[in-house]
């Protein structure tokens, strides 16, 4: 009740003071000066004259202004109404200069902005809950001790963790797979996954139409064709319509029943993942064709899921899945081992270190912007320094002053923290289509939200603090006599330890960013001097997976033979060829031999790169035959067995002899191949290293594995993206169901190959281009306000037979030894982190002295800019101007 | 501030100003100078108060629901403004007097013992 009645009290006072705030400060004001009345009365009368017990009088009470402001500060609400009074100062002081307020407000808001959009991505990625899943929190998944990798599992493992866990609410299994969707016209390529029955349920995920899937429908491979499929698919390629429910779609071939939608929302359960189309696990057979031959089979598919029961911890959960681990090994010995397995949040941040380069960049930044600011605040509030002491001489406290300081920042701090946040509202857009990798943009909301607003405040906040603590320091330090009768005389640039140091932080941290971003753009420009040495202007690549519709191995040869016929024969195509990779490096070969050259057993063969190709790919690649053959359509399962090297391939296996004609001993082959032709090296930039060797078979003599797609390299007479309809068409007319995906260009391909290194080079060179503006911003205004300061000085100087010269060489010598610092601070600085980036830097070292060179020239180069335009008007400084000049 | 009297002052105990400026006013309404005149006078000089402590007291006070206060006119012609102990300030300073004999007992038996 005493405290209720307290703050009613609080609030009415608080709100007479809105409106009759005049009236209360002048009955304070009367009822003061009765006092000083009645006292100077009281000394009056032991003999004192009235005009000295006045003085005196007034002496003992001291300020009057300090002991209204001791008044007023009873009450909580009056320190709220002092903090008003202190924004509404701090805005009128922005207000009059709107230049430096502009310049402060700019400066922070690129450094928290570039914060604020880096923070995200992690927030969309990492921290944002999964839409569509119920408690994400509670979810868990189960990784490998130590490289943190997913561990999948058999069927029948899954199954007793399942049924003997005591630690999950429930478990799921799930494998995601790639499904081809519709017959007869626009066939599409959509991603989905087998799950178990329990997986919506376990989930918590909701349905727009229908049901999940029932546990009978996932026991009997291949019994009940169900699907589920998400919200998006329902809504572009079945118009919402409600009737869809008990219809069958086609997948893969195969005649699949709709049971029901997914809602809106649900998209899959990783960050950036859509996934389209659900069928249960027993669907294995039609969904991922020739990935398992039976529920039986030992093979580890099987991604986990589980949600823990209520009370049980991320620690409990491990211990009892590792004890659940241990048991089905022993049960089943020699099958495989697991290894250590831990229990993890399904949804966790880890730092990989292209983010922590991000991070690092973007952090600098912002570390810049706040000395940048501390600086131009130092410089403000020595201006100001009259004004300090008016307001202490009135009865201001230095914790006062200091605290003004404080909102000031505060104020500044937040302009640019909105101003930041404006971006945001388009940064996200600017932000995604980096993150394209090849597989499309990542489904995930970038959309500003608490997080993400309370992020950039709390840096906002931190910063401000950082910045102001420095003037306000100062403020709250300075001596009151010196500042009143406030000459020139007392402040000397490069004397001032505080500027001085800042300067040098500002100089250092420039330093580091830019000779990370030259070390980058030089590795940048060493990749694109060096250019591929086949066609890649007018390749387009499409895929295509045959495989996946059931076609056996005669049907494939078919296909291929009668895809590649038609595309040839369109009008805009130059030449075509099928593989099964492009640039053969995903695929390799274990063990490979030259006939009567037996491996020395103590070097193992290294693993060699393979591609299965089809007659005229070399040509359609521009590869040169170097020796032998190509491919022809002759090489089928029934001719001898055919390979052809590439010159790396070739020198790893005969040295510098003539590999024609000789024969080669692979793994699980029982003939021997001959090989018939030699073919140049393929090397691009992605490549990094020297160009690897690589070994070619004939398309249609072994499809290594049926399931495999084949890309379509089409060589056309003009833009390859133009000729994708007639592509499409072609395939189409071979066959009407089979989708075409993965539609590129081959430069497409080989700047994905660079994605990572030119993200980075593009993030810290604009950031360090900002950091330079930032540290020529921050040298010019110390050495301006050096040199204003000094000028008086100067006058002197030049009345006693200086010469502009001299005051010229002065004011930049003081400059440059502030810039030597700082760039001898941030080379040991560079030199100590650009390590880091070494696995992006090509054939360039982290140390190049170029880079280095180049930075710090650039650097001296701006810093005399900036100590140059002050120094100029010191040199022009009339002597007897200057004597006067107060 | 500097200090004008002579006399050995001693800087008062935190927190007793309010008891004191109570019971000044237990005697009769009072205006601010008179409440630091008698204070002064009554601890025969021990105690002086500056304005910068007093008159943010009589606000406390006031807030607090102990005092009150009038405009009353002075013998000049003038008006001035004079406190009065409330019905709740009297308890209060009642109840504060009973306590710090209680505290002043316990640490003069401290003092003693030995």
């Amino acid at each position: 009740m005493f405290a209720l009645s307290k703050f009613w009290r609080g609030v009415r006072a608080m709100f007479r003071k809105q409106h009759g705030d005049g009236e209360l400060d002048a009955e304070l004001d009367e009822e003061l000066r009765d006092f000083v009345e009645r006292s100077a009365v009281a000394k009056m009368q032991m003999g004192l004259s009235r005009q000295q017990a006045l003085r005196e009088a007034r002496v003992e009470m001291g300020s009057m202004e300090s002991v209204k402001e001791r008044v007023r500060a009873v009450g909580w609400e009056t320190a709220f109404h002092s903090f008003w009074q202190d924004v509404r100062f701090a805005l009128r002081m922005l207000r009059k200069s709107p230049g430096f307020a502009a310049i402060v407000v700019l400066t922070l808001a690129l450094g928290i902005g570039a914060n604020t959009a880096i923070f995200s991505l992690v927030n969309a990625f990492y921290l944002r809950p999964l839409p569509g899943v119920s408690h994400p929190e509670q979810l868990a998944t189960l990784v490998a001790t130590g490289d943190g990798n997913g561990i999948t599992v058999a069927y029948a493992e899954y199954k007793y963790y399942r049924d003997h866990n005591r630690v999950f609410s429930g478990l799921a299994a799930y494998r995601d797979t790639d499904l081809q969707l519709g017959s007869g016209g626009d066939p599409e390529r959509v991603q989905g996954a087998v799950v178990s029955s329990n997986y919506f349920t376990v989930l918590g995920a909701r349905f727009a139409l229908g049901r999940w899937f029932s546990p009978e429908e996932d026991q009997t491979p291949g019994a009940f064709p169900v699907v589920v499929i998400s919200y998006k698919l329902w809504n572009e390629r079945f118009h919402a319509d409600p009737g869809l429910l008990g219809k069958s779609v086609i997948l893969n071939g195969h005649a699949f029943t709709v049971v029901g939608v997914a809602a809106k929302d649900f998209q899959g359960i990783e960050a950036g993942e859509s996934l389209d189309i659900w069928t249960p696990l027993a669907m294995y057979g039609e969904a991922m064709p020739g990935v398992l031959a039976s529920f039986d089979n030992g093979f580890r598919w099987l991604g986990l899921i589980g949600r823990r029961a209520a009370g049980v911890s991320m620690n409990q959960a491990q211990a009892d899945m590792r004890q659940l681990m241990a048991e089905f090994d022993r049960a089943h010995p020699g099958e495989h081992e697991t290894g250590l397995a831990s229990v993890v949040p399904q949804f966790r941040f880890e730092l990989d270190s292209f983010e922590a380069i991000l991070f690092a960049a973007v952090g600098f930044l912002l570390l810049i912007a706040c000395a940048n600011v501390a600086n131009l605040l130092l410089v403000q509030s020595s201006m100001r320094k009259g004004e300090f002491a008016v307001r202490q001489v009135l009865g201001a406290s230095r914790g006062r002053l200091a605290w003004q300081l404080l909102v000031e920042g505060l104020l500044i701090s937040l302009f640019g923290c909105a101003a930041a946040l404006l971006t945001m509202l388009w940064v996200p857009h600017l932000i995604l289509p980096l993150l394209n990798i090849g597989g499309g943009v990542p489904a995930v909301d970038l959309e500003p939200d608490v997080r993400v607003l309370g992020f950039a405040l709390a840096i906002s906040v931190l910063s401000s603090i950082g910045f102001t603590l420095a003037p306000a320091a100062q403020a709250a330090k300075r001596d009151l006599i010196p500042a009143l009768n406030d000459s020139a005389a007392g402040a000397k640039f490069g004397k001032s330890k505080l500027h001085a140091s800042l300067v040098i932080v500002q100089i250092s941290l420039s330093i580091v960013l830019l000779v990370g971003a030259d070390l980058l753009l030089r590795a940048l420009g060493k990749i694109d001097a060096v250019k591929p040495d086949f066609e890649t202007k007018n390749i387009l690549l499409v895929s295509v997976q045959p495989g996946m519709n059931g076609y056996n191995e005669a049907q494939l040869s078919e296909f291929y033979w009668e895809v590649q016929q038609r595309v040839e024969s369109l009008p805009g195509v130059r030449a075509a060829g099928l593989a099964t990779d492009i640039l053969a490096g995903n695929f390799f070969v274990e063990e490979i031999a030259a006939e009567g050259h037996e491996p020395p057993v103590s070097e193992p063969w290294t693993a060699i790169h393979y591609d299965s190709i089809s007659p005229g790919y070399f040509h359609a690649m521009s590869i040169p035959i170097l020796r032998g053959r190509e491919f022809d359509w002759g090489d089928t399962a029934g001719s001898p067995k055919a390979l052809v090297l590439n010159e790396s391939a070739s020198r790893d296996l005969f040295g510098a002899g003539i590999p024609v004609g000789r024969m080669v001993h692979l793994k699980g082959e029982r003939e021997p191949r001959e090989v018939v032709g030699l073919v140049k090296d393929v090397w691009y930039p992605g490549l990094w290293e020297n160009p690897p060797a690589n070994i070619y078979f004939p398309l249609m003599q072994d499809h290594p594995w049926p399931l495999s797609a084949v890309t379509i390299h089409v060589w056309t007479k003009g833009d390859p993206r133009g000729e994708l309809p007639s592509v499409k068409r072609a395939v189409g007319s071979v066959d009407k169901s089979l989708p075409v995906y993965d539609v590129r260009t081959m430069n497409d391909f080989l700047q994905q190959s660079l994605w990572a290194l030119r993200t980075a080079n593009a993030v810290v060179a604009v950031v360090g281009l900002l950091a330079l503006l930032m540290a020529a911003v921050g040298v010019y205004g110390v050495i301006s306000y050096g040199v204003t300061q000094r000028t008086r000085e100067i006058g002197v100087r030049m009345a006693l037979g200086a010469q502009p010269g001299d005051v010229l060489r002065m004011v930049i010598r003081e400059g440059m030894l502030l810039a030597g610092v700082g760039i001898v601070t941030g080379i040991c600085g560079a030199l100590a982190l650009t390590r880091f980036l070494q696995s992006l830097l090509f054939e360039i070292k982290p140390t190049d002295p170029t880079a280095f060179g180049s930075v710090v020239i650039l650097l001296i180069v701006v810093a005399l800019a900036a100590c140059y335009i002050p120094a100029r008007r010191a040199m022009r400084i009339e002597p007897m101007e200057a004597l006067r000049y107060e | 501030m500097a200090a004008i009297s002579e006399n050995k002052q001693a800087e008062l105990v935190q927190g007793t100003l309010d008891m004191l400026i109570l019971k000044t006013l237990a005697i009769e309404p009072m205006h601010g100078y008179g409440i630091a005149i008698r204070i002064e006078q009554i601890s025969k000089g021990v105690f002086q108060v500056n304005p910068g402590s007093l008159f943010p007291a009589f606000r406390r006070l006031e807030r607090s629901g102990w005092l009150k206060c009038e405009w009353r006119a002075t013998e000049n012609n003038r008006r001035a403004k004079y406190y009065i102990l409330t019905e709740v300030g009297r308890r209060q300073l009642k109840t504060e007097t009973r306590e710090w004999s209680r505290q002043i007992a316990a640490i003069a038996r401290i003092l003693e013992a030995s």
